[in-house]
This record gives C-alpha cells, sequence and structure tokens, in this order.
C-alpha cells in the first residue's frame, strides 16, 4: 500500500534503528514497511497509521500513549500470540499483526456504536444486570464471550522453548537510566558484584531522549559518558531487554527476558525505576494524537519517527519545555506551550525567543477530532475545578507532561508502605526493608545536578553492605526540584463528559464519582467496583487520578485515601515462563535398549519406563495373552531392575527390621527370603516388599517401585531417632533385576555355568542364593509373585544387559519370552497376589486386605502394631474379596468399577482382568465384611450403567495349594 | 586456563567407589585416605582419587582421571562385613552416572538446572553441593585440573540418558557440546 512517511532521517534520530535493513511485515492484512530496530507501533506511526488499537467497553480509537510498553493502547495479536504490547514488541520480516476488540476493520469497528450507549452501561452495570429473570444469563452469555477479551488464542499455535535461570550477584541495580547508571558504577567500584538490568535493548534511560539543563548534546554526552564507564567495570554485569517482574522476601528478583524468567538472588537490591507519566485528565483526552512528552521524545530519538505535523504541548514541568525543542528540531511546528503554572521562566524565556507562543497558568480542558486529535480548547485555571473561557488551538499531536507516579512498584512487593507527600503531589516508598534502597526519580531525585551523586553514595552503600563492610544505609537524599514535576489536580471536566481516567477499561471521572456515590469509598473497594487499575496497565497512569477524584467526592485529602496494593508481577507475565523448560526425569532400566529392540510398548511406573508388553499397541491384548501364557507353559523374564533395593547393613541389622516390618526377622535364616509388610504408624498398609538376609549383619529388602523413596525416608527417619548400630542405603539405582519364571525357569538356569545348585532340594521355595552365573556375580530369590517356579535375579547393573542377554540366549531353547508388566499384572492376579496402592488404599489395614498372616504375634512391637492390633479387636467393615463373573458372557468390569446393591455403592474393584489361563473374570474388590463370604452374589455396575452379577470365591484363583511356584 | 564454550565429559566409565556408615570416617583414614571431618569437601588423595566427604557417614570416591586406580579396587575388594566396622561399601559405579563440565560459563549453564551458586568466587575448588539438578538428586563437585575449572556433577545412573540431555540442552546457548572423555584425560 502507497504511506505516507513519517521519518526522521537526519542523524540524531532513530537511535535504535538499522536503516540498512529494511523489513516488511503486514498489518490486518496490509503490508508496512520498517527497519530492524522497529518496534510495531513506531513502524505503523512511520507509515502514518496512529490508529492501534480500539477501547476495551466503547471501542474507541486508541493510538500511541507511552511507547514504552506501559498501556493497553497499542495492544495487539502477533500470530498466535495474543495481548502483545505493540510499543515495545520489535517488528520481523514476515510478521503477521492484527488489531484486537473490534468487529469490522480497526478504522470503523461496528462496535463503536456503544459508545452511543455509554449512560446505559454505567461504571459496575454487569454487576447488576444479566441475571434477570432467571435464566436469562444463557441468552447473554455468548455475545459477552464474543466482546470479552484482547485477543484470541490458537490452541494449534506451537509449543515455545520456555526456560528458567538463576542469577547470583551481591548487588542487583533495577534500571539503566542515569540513577541506575551511576548507583550500578558506584557499586561495582566498591568491589561488589553488580547486576544492572534494564528493560530497555540499551542502557541511558531518559538520556536516551531527553535533555539536560534543556540540551541534548550534554544527555548524550552523559550517557556515552556513563556508558563506557559501564563496559570498564569487571564486575558489572548488564542485562539488557530484561524486566525485572517481581521483588520478594530476602531479595529474591524475577525478571522476564523475552522466553526466559531469571530467579535473581542478590544480598541488596537498588531501586533506580524511575516513574510513569500521568495523565491530564480533559473531555476526548483519549484521542490518538495525544501522548506523554516521554513517548513522542522516544518516537523520534528511539525509532527516527516524526510523531505529528502540529504540536500543543501541556507541561507543568520543565521536560515539556525539553520536548518543545525536539519537536522543532525534528521540523514539527509548536503551536503553542499550555504551562499549567508559571514557574518555568527560563524554558519559557527559550521558547518565546523562538517564536513559539507560551500560555500560562492555563490548561488543555477539551480536545476534539475523530480518528485523531485535530484540535484542543486551552483554556486559563481559575481555581482547582473551574477553568476560564477556552479557545481552540489546531494541532494533530498534543504532548501531555504534567507529572509522574514514581515506580515504587518493587519496593512495595517486599512490604514497603507508600503515602502521598502532598509537596511534591506523588507518592513516595517509605520504611523500605532491609536490603532495598531506592534512588533517582523513584527515590525523588529529580534534578540532573543531584542525581549523580546520590545515586553514587547509594549504590556504594548498597555495595559495602553486601561485601559487609558497613552496616548502615546511606540517609534518603533530597531534592526540592522534586516540588515542580507533577501537578497536584491535572484534571478537567465538561459538560461533554468524556474526560477518562483509565483507558484500559474506559473509565471516566464520573465513573469514579459515580462509584463513590454507590457506597464504595474506600480506595479499594472503588478500584474493584470500577475496576480502576485493574486492566493491562494495572494503574500506572491512572492511579493517583484516581485517589485525587476519590478524595473529592469523599472531602477527604488524598493523603487520607491511601492508596491501592502493589503486586507481583509488574508486567504480564507468560505462562510458558512461569512454567519454564520442564524437567521430568525419566529411570531406564540398565536393559532399556533391550526392550526397544524387542519392540516393546512401554508404560510409565513412576519415574521409570517399564515394558508393558512387547510388540505394537495394536496387538497388545493378544500380546499379553501370549505372554500369559509362555509364563504359565513354558518360561518367561521380566525385567524387575525397578523394583526398590535397600540394604540394611550393620550388627542391628535384623533388630531393626523386627521393629519396622510387621513380621519376624530376628530369627531370619541366613540365605532365606521372608515376605515383608510395612504398615504405618496408624496400621495403614503403606508397602511390601521381601526381606533376604545375607549374612548375619546384612539384609537386601526389596520395595515397591513407586515406594521405595517413601520407604527409605521412614526407616531413615527411625534409624535416627532409636540409633542403633545398622546403615540404611537406597541401592534401586545399583541393581539390574530379571525374573525367570515358568516350569521351564530352572532348566534355563541349569544350563547356564553357575557355582549356585538350582535343584529343588538345594534351592527351595524363598531361599536365596549369593555366587555367579555366567561369570557374572548375583544374589537370586526364589520367589513366585507371578505363581509358578521363578528365580528373580540380581545383579550389579552394569552387568544388567549382558546377564539379560545370556538368558535369552540360553533361554532360546525353551522359548524364553520376555513378558512386561501388563502380563505380570494378569500372572499375580491369577495367583491372588495384591498390589499395594492398587488393591489397598489409603485407609486399608492388615485385616481388610486379609494380610493378617503377615503379622507377627509374638514379638511385642512393629510399627503400627498398636494401631493394627486396636483394629483386628474392633472389627473391620470391609474386606478385599475374590470375585469371578456369575455370566462369562458379561463385560469386564475395570478397576473402581462400583459394587452395587440395593441401590447403594457398597464396594468397588480393585484388580480385574479377563484370565487367558482360566478363561474367565476374575478379579479382587472390597465389600462389607458381612458380604465377603464365598458364593456371595453382588452387583457391578460397569461401563454405561449396565449391572453384572459377580460372586465371591475364595483365592488364589489359580494353583491353591502352591504346587507350582514350590516345585 | 579459559575456555569460551562448555565441554561435557561422559565418564561414567570410569571407577567410582563410596563407602557409608557411622564408622566410615574413622575406617577409611585408617585404610590410609587422607581428608577431613568437613562435610561436602573433597580432598586430593595422592595418587589422584579424589574423596568427598558428603556427611560425617559418607564418603564419595572418585577415581583417578589418570587411571591408577589401585586403591579403590583394594578398598572394594579387601571390604567383608564380618570386620566393617560401622562402614559399608556402596558401589557407586553401578548408582551414580558420572559427568565432568569444562568452560567459563558452566556456572551460568548450571543455573539453568540448579539454584545452587556456583560462581568460581563463591565455588570453590573442592566444593561440593548435594542438591536437584533438573530436578534430580545430584551431587556437584568442583575439583580443578591445574589451571582448568572442572565441575563434576554425580547422579542417578538410572536417569543418566536424561541428564546427558538436560546438560546439552542447557548448554548449547554457550556452545556446549559433548565431548570425548580423552580430551579431559589428556
Amino acid at each position: 500500500m502507497t504511506v505516507e512517511n513519517f521519518r526522521l532521517e537526519a542523524k540524531g534520530w532513530g537511535f535504535l534503528l538499522d536503516r540498512n535493513k529494511p523489513l516488511k511485515f503486514t498489518f490486518d492484512g496490509e503490508t508496512y514497511n520498517g527497519f530492524d530496530g522497529d518496534v510495531i507501533a513506531s513502524a505503523l506511526m512511520a507509515s502514518g497509521r496512529h490508529v492501534l488499537s480500539r477501547s476495551f467497553k466503547y471501542h474507541r480509537p486508541r493510538g500511541v500513549l507511552t511507547m514504552a510498553g506501559h498501556d493497553a493502547n497499542s495492544m495487539v495479536q502477533v500470530g498466535a500470540e495474543p495481548n502483545v504490547r505493540g510499543d515495545r514488541h520489535g517488528i520481523a520480516a514476515g510478521m503477521q499483526v492484527i488489531s484486537v476488540n473490534r468487529i469490522g476493520k480497526l478504522d470503523r469497528d461496528w462496535l463503536a456504536v456503544l459508545g452511543l450507549f455509554s449512560r446505559f452501561l454505567p461504571v459496575g452495570f454487569y454487576y447488576k444486570t444479566f441475571f434477570r429473570p432467571r435464566g436469562a444469563w444463557r441468552f447473554f452469555e455468548r455475545p459477552i464471550r464474543a466482546l470479552a477479551g484482547l485477543g484470541s488464542l490458537d490452541p494449534r499455535a506451537h509449543h515455545g522453548y520456555f526456560d528458567k535461570q538463576y542469577l547470583f550477584c551481591d548487588v542487583l541495580v533495577v534500571g539503566g537510566g542515569p540513577a541506575g547508571l551511576h548507583a550500578a558504577i558506584a557499586s561495582a567500584s566498591t568491589g561488589a558484584d553488580t547486576l544492572l538490568i534494564d528493560e530497555w535493548p540499551v542502557l541511558g534511560g531518559s538520556l536516551l531522549y531527553g535533555r539536560i539543563s534543556g540540551s541534548r548534546a550534554a544527555a548524550e554526552s552523559k550517557r556515552s559518558e556513563l556508558v563506557s564507564q559501564v563496559e570498564r567495570c569487571p564486575n558489572l554485569r548488564i542485562l539488557n531487554n530484561t524486566t525485572v517482574s517481581g521483588l520478594f522476601a530476602d531479595n529474591w528478583a524475577s525478571a522476564l527476558k523475552e522466553n526466559r524468567l531469571f530467579k535473581i538472588r542478590a544480598k541488596q537490591t537498588v531501586l533506580a525505576s524511575g516513574g510513569y507519566d500521568q495523565l491530564l485528565v480533559f473531555s476526548k483526552n483519549d484521542l490518538p494524537g495525544i501522548m506523554f512528552a516521554d513517548a513522542a521524545q522516544r518516537l523520534m530519538r528511539l525509532y527516527g519517527v516524526k510523531p505529528g505535523s502540529k504540536a500543543v504541548i501541556v507541561t507543568s514541568n520543565r521536560f515539556g519545555y525539553d520536548v518543545a525543542l525536539d519537536l522543532l528540531e525534528a521540523g514539527v511546528e509548536v503551536a503553542a506551550i499550555v504551562d499549567m503554572g508559571n514557574a518555568n521562566e527560563a524554558g519559557a524565556s527559550k521558547m518565546e525567543a523562538l517564536g513559539i507562543r507560551v500560555i500560562f497558568n492555563s490548561t488543555v480542558v477539551k480536545a476534539k477530532g475523530k480518528a485523531r486529535v485535530e484540535a484542543v480548547a486551552v483554556g486559563p485555571m481559575l481555581d482547582r475545578d473551574k477553568r476560564g473561557r477556552a479557545e481552540w488551538v489546531g494541532c494533530d499531536l498534543v504532548v501531555m507532561s504534567v507529572g509522574y507516579s514514581p515506580a515504587i512498584n518493587l519496593a512495595c512487593h517486599t512490604g514497603a508502605k507508600v503515602y502521598y507527600d502532598p509537596e511534591i503531589a506523588m507518592h513516595r516508598a517509605t520504611d523500605l526493608p532491609r536490603g532495598i534502597a531506592v534512588t533517582g526519580s523513584v527515590g525523588g531525585i529529580w534534578s540532573d545536578a543531584s542525581i549523580g551523586a546520590s545515586s553514587s553514595d547509594v549504590g556504594k552503600s548498597a555495595a559495602q553492605m553486601a561485601l559487609g563492610t558497613n552496616s548502615t544505609p546511606v540517609a534518603p537524599a533530597q531534592d526540592d526540584s522534586a516540588r515542580t514535576i507533577t501537578h497536584h489536580w491535572p484534571i478537567t471536566e465538561s459538560s461533554a463528559g468524556e474526560e477518562f481516567v483509565d483507558f484500559d477499561e474506559d473509565l471516566r471521572t464520573c465513573d469514579i464519582d459515580d462509584t463513590v456515590q454507590a457506597g464504595y469509598d474506600d480506595i479499594q473497594l472503588v478500584k474493584r467496583y470500577s475496576t480502576a487499575g485493574l486492566g493491562p496497565s494495572q494503574g500506572r497512569h491512572a492511579n493517583i487520578n484516581t485517589i485525587r477524584l476519590v478524595a473529592r467526592a469523599t472531602g477527604r485529602s488524598v493523603e487520607e485515601i491511601g492508596t491501592t496494593t502493589f503486586r507481583p508481577p509488574l508486567v504480564p507475565e507468560k505462562f510458558g515462563q512461569l512454567a519454564g523448560r520442564g524437567f521430568e526425569p525419566t529411570r531406564l532400566t540398565a536393559m532399556h535398549e533391550r526392550h526397544v529392540e524387542l519392540d516393546a510398548s512401554f508404560t510409565p511406573v513412576g519415574l521409570w519406563l517399564r515394558p508393558a508388553y512387547y510388540g505394537p499397541k495394536q496387538r497388545g491384548n493378544a500380546a499379553i495373552t501370549a505372554e500369559v501364557t509362555a509364563v504359565r507353559n513354558g518360561v518367561g523374564i521380566i525385567d524387575v531392575s525397578t523394583l526398590g533395593g535397600l540394604e540394611i547393613r550393620g550388627p542391628d541389622a535384623a533388630a531393626f527390621l523386627d521393629r519396622v516390618y510387621t513380621f519376624n526377622f530376628l530369627k531370619q535364616p541366613v540365605g532365606r527370603s521372608r515376605y515383608a509388610l510395612l504398615t504405618d504408624e496408624s496400621g495403614v498398609i503403606i508397602d511390601d516388599g521381601v526381606a533376604c538376609r545375607l549374612h548375619e549383619q546384612h539384609f537386601y529388602v526389596t520395595a515397591t517401585t513407586g515406594a521405595v523413596d517413601q520407604v527409605y525416608r521412614l526407616l531413615g527417619f527411625w534409624n535416627q531417632h532409636w540409633r542403633m548400630d545398622v546403615d540404611i542405603a537406597n541401592v534401586t539405582a545399583a541393581y539390574a533385576g530379571m525374573n525367570v519364571a515358568g516350569p521351564d525357569s530352572r532348566a534355563v538356569l541349569e544350563k547356564l555355568e553357575s557355582d549356585i545348585d538350582f535343584s529343588a532340594g538345594a534351592f527351595p521355595y524363598l531361599a536365596v542364593r549369593i555366587g555367579r552365573i555366567a561369570g557374572i556375580s548375583v544374589k537370586i530369590l526364589r520367589v513366585g509373585f507371578v505363581g509358578e517356579l521363578g528365580y528373580e535375579i540380581h545383579c550389579l547393573s552394569g552387568f544388567g544387559a549382558k546377564l539379560w542377554d545370556r538368558l535369552i540366549d540360553t533361554g532360546k531353547h525353551f522359548g524364553i519370552t520376555p513378558f512386561g508388566v501388563e502380563a505380570q499384572r494378569v500372572l499375580r492376579l491369577e495367583k491372588g497376589h495384591i498390589i499395594i496402592g492398587q488393591d489397598t488404599d489409603g485407609l486399608t489395614n492388615p485385616a481388610e486386605a486379609n494380610m493378617v498372616w503377615a503379622l507377627s504375634k509374638t514379638k511385642p512391637s512393629y510399627l503400627g502394631k498398636r494401631s493394627v492390633d486396636m483394629q483386628i479387636a474392633k472389627g473391620v467393615k470391609r474386606k478385599l474379596v475374590g470375585f469371578t463373573l456369575a455370566d462369562a458372557a458379561s463385560p469386564c468390569p475395570k478397576e473402581s468399577h462400583l459394587a452395587i446393591q440395593d441401590g447403594n455403592i457398597i464396594g468397588r474393584v480393585t484388580s480385574v482382568v479377563r484370565s487367558p489361563t482360566l478363561s474367565k473374570v476374575i478379579g479382587l474388590a472390597y465389600l462389607p465384611t458381612e458380604l465377603a463370604l464365598p458364593s456371595t452374589r453382588f452387583s457391578i455396575r460397569v461401563d454405561g450403567g449396565r449391572m453384572v452379577e459377580a460372586e465371591v470365591v475364595p483365592t488364589p484363583f489359580y494353583d491353591p495349594e502352591n504346587k507350582r511356584q514350590e516345585m | 586456563m579459559a575456555l569460551s564454550s562448555i565441554e561435557i565429559f561422559n565418564l561414567s566409565f570410569l571407577p567410582r567407589s563410596g563407602f557409608k556408615g557411622g564408622g566410615t570416617l574413622s575406617a577409611m583414614q585408617a585404610r590410609g585416605l587422607t581428608f577431613e571431618n568437613q562435610p561436602n569437601r573433597a580432598f586430593r588423595q595422592d595418587d589422584g582419587t579424589l574423596c568427598l566427604v558428603l556427611a560425617a557417614t559418607e564418603v564419595f570416591l572418585l577415581g583417578s582421571l589418570g587411571g591408577n586406580n589401585t586403591r579403590l579396587e583394594e578398598l572394594e575388594t579387601t571390604w567383608h562385613i564380618e570386620d566393617a566396622k560401622g562402614s559399608y561399601l556402596m558401589p557407586r559405579c553401578h548408582t551414580h552416572a558420572w559427568f565432568a563440565l569444562e568452560g567459563d560459563r558452566v556456572p551460568e549453564m548450571l543455573a539453568k538446572l540448579c539454584a545452587v551458586d556456583f560462581r568460581p568466587s563463591v565455588f570453590g575448588d573442592l566444593s561440593i553441593a548435594q542438591t536437584s539438578v533438573a530436578r534430580l538428586n545430584s551431587i556437584v563437585l568442583r575439583a580443578d585440573l591445574e589451571k582448568r575449572r572442572i565441575y563434576h556433577l554425580l547422579a542417578d545412573s538410572t536417569c543418566s540418558s536424561y541428564m546427558l540431555a538436560c546438560l546439552k540442552d542447557a548448554a548449547e546457548e554457550f556452545g556446549g557440546r559433548v565431548k570425548d572423555a580423552e580430551r579431559l584425560l589428556s
């Protein structure tokens, strides 16, 4: 498209631009030109586009206000990312930018008609409407949701890469303006490891665009000097383009840079975060073309954009005169300078000498224009609320510099108090927490002459405190020039009623008055009822004027009104930044690669990845059945390395186990294993395993995959209390484990070279042997979790893959079949073995789970014994029972399906499978004790609400005489 | 020696061992290791072995990078539970993977994975941090090789693939890459 060019080409304009790198991007589908270094707003304005967005409520046209990312006027959507602040977001080649919150084109938003109905949409109207008559909400909801929000989320958007990083320093300086630079240099020069963080791409703050004593050259010179010093400081690190978003206890600061969240630990923090421009409130003060002085200067100096052709400047301080000089230098006609007072004699004289009209003791009372300001009415200020006869001055640019609000937010995050100082018409921070200091304008220092010395003192003091060479903070500096910065009442109302206090929410002065009239006269309530300060700019430009209006409406002083609470984050933090990279440790067994080669389908078990079965997912059921059948009829092998392993060693090892687990261990023979059940103090089952006595002073105890860390902590805790002569070590990672199970398992092992006698007599059920297989040191447990003859072989994990290979090779002759967790679940259920955590819950005691056989009746104590004894004595209300389905053709229930009787829930299924061995559905379920009798019928509600009949049967379902596992 | 990029070495093939229990420190000293009862400090042995004192009840021994590991072998093979005296052998070769990191910007890189301040001025030679790295319990040791600043990282061996992936990912922006261990050992 053909556009006008508002670029300033001469040297001194467009500091951030690389004009050798032109870029093209689109805005609402139309192509725009810009340069590398441009932000969206600057590139659009350079092309003559001044309307960037539509306001939230009335859909009024809005343009550049701050050029600092502090306002909602320039919010756009970039690709799939909504809520992008167009005045800080750099352009890129091919970038697609879309304006938001409109129906139709941005310049002809159909929803602008809402402004005509503003009298029917008073402040807080949504609290009182849409819910009557009953059921009305469903009619309103859809259109309201369509109108709400700025931009849209794209659920198909690509995942971004976000991460976090810690940073450590002695002194953190926030803000790279003159105050921050002085403080950082002083801190680093004192010897402190100093970190300087600035939100702009280059250091300098106001020196990048402002003037010192009216001189741009002096500001440039000062910036060069300071930056040069900063770059020479060896122990000064700089983070540009980074925003500190929160400050927390113990000087913990969060900062954002692109897709990274920094977590900063500093001994001392110096805040030199500057201030936020404040609005001049007058009728139609939100028209595009009306902006802050800093914004106009940034547009010109940083981005080389002429903000207008004919300007009116309204000011209460020296900065208004500075920007007038900049505008003149840029070739902008200055129609008038409207000075709200008459104190700036030097500046005014200079302007008048240049032929610029200065109108003293006056203000802008209204503006006119549609998509851009066309003229403003200027009238004398007769008293606080009364204005004299106004005259219209034509312009397409209004520059406001009527005061600031110090950026004390970060100090307040850590607990600093805020008070309003009527002498300077600004807030100040006081009662700063230890380790926090403020300097520059955030500390009330506005004079160019004072900033250097006072900030250096603060930086040096912070460094000394960080290094421990001094413990007394420097006394706050005073600066009388602060009195001449901010006007105490920058508000003019008229009958037009379009005086906006908060642009984010389209709040006018009358809305604040109405809020107070409605009874919400506390500033915190005003904020919540009116939503003043709740929008994207978080009250940066609205707070103080809101407070002033509440003070007027309630007849109290601004000091009495107080202020709302500054809470982190200071700037929006993306969920991606908060989430970071996401670390999810994954544990792999020593045989993992073997399972991959065997085409295993993996399932997560805690942090581990275990083979669920071998083969593709679509053939999962068939694979499981084949694996079960192989174990029952021949031999299978499963990787059980994930089983927890604990070494209990020392003279008191047996006594320690005896105190912890429910069985007897004192007299357990060496070379034997014993079931080990663990309950907590309340008698709840928390784990089980097998305790193998390898030596008089040595037990190797297994624990369940998911609970071993908990068991290790618990055992360590009690060892600390009891101070027994025993050491406990978690050696889970050290050992690989594989269970060779099935009637042919003995034959497989006997075929390998070994010093262990595997015959039934020499190596009976529950025995443990230490020796070598295929040259590898092993310990072997004869246990029968799957209900067949089986050998659980443990070796150091470094030898796991080698041993697995030898077993597979040797077992080929017998058709050895690797089996996964799913087949093991079936096999163990056929055998009636429970899984702690699946067949037990957070309240299950041994009596309920039919585990009384695992409780010692002879020893005086074990963990939870008192509770278990009480539960047994009292009697339990539910029991874990085995069941089958009365009708074999019934659908198979699932775990957690409910047992129902007479319409009441009486229990639940904990495990259930269709057994390939028994050719019927078998399962475990909790039922009331009185129903836990064989042959009792009950119903299970399965998927779709269908009821199936089940019958209680004894367990185990398979080989109740244990002949197969003990063969 | 300054190294602008980060180099990651997988030293898991090298010997390492450990002992744990109330009598460990005295037992180890009796067996010829020289160290002080100062948890979270490492001590160089004359044969190049590094003795990491993790607690008053535990030491972790890293074999010599130079290849002389006679002492470690002897400590392991001569240990018997009968005369353990409260000092129990730990199979550290199998419990922990061992990585080494070299480069000026390793502290910055580790700051992406861990909350501990590893800046050289704070985390001196032979310092130990038992901490969480990439959400995994880990031991970080700084043990310089003459003027080369080396950080060692010991973590659950079953997570070695995960940890290596995390290290490579964190090191990428610093030009980090996995290098042949020979480069470190030479």
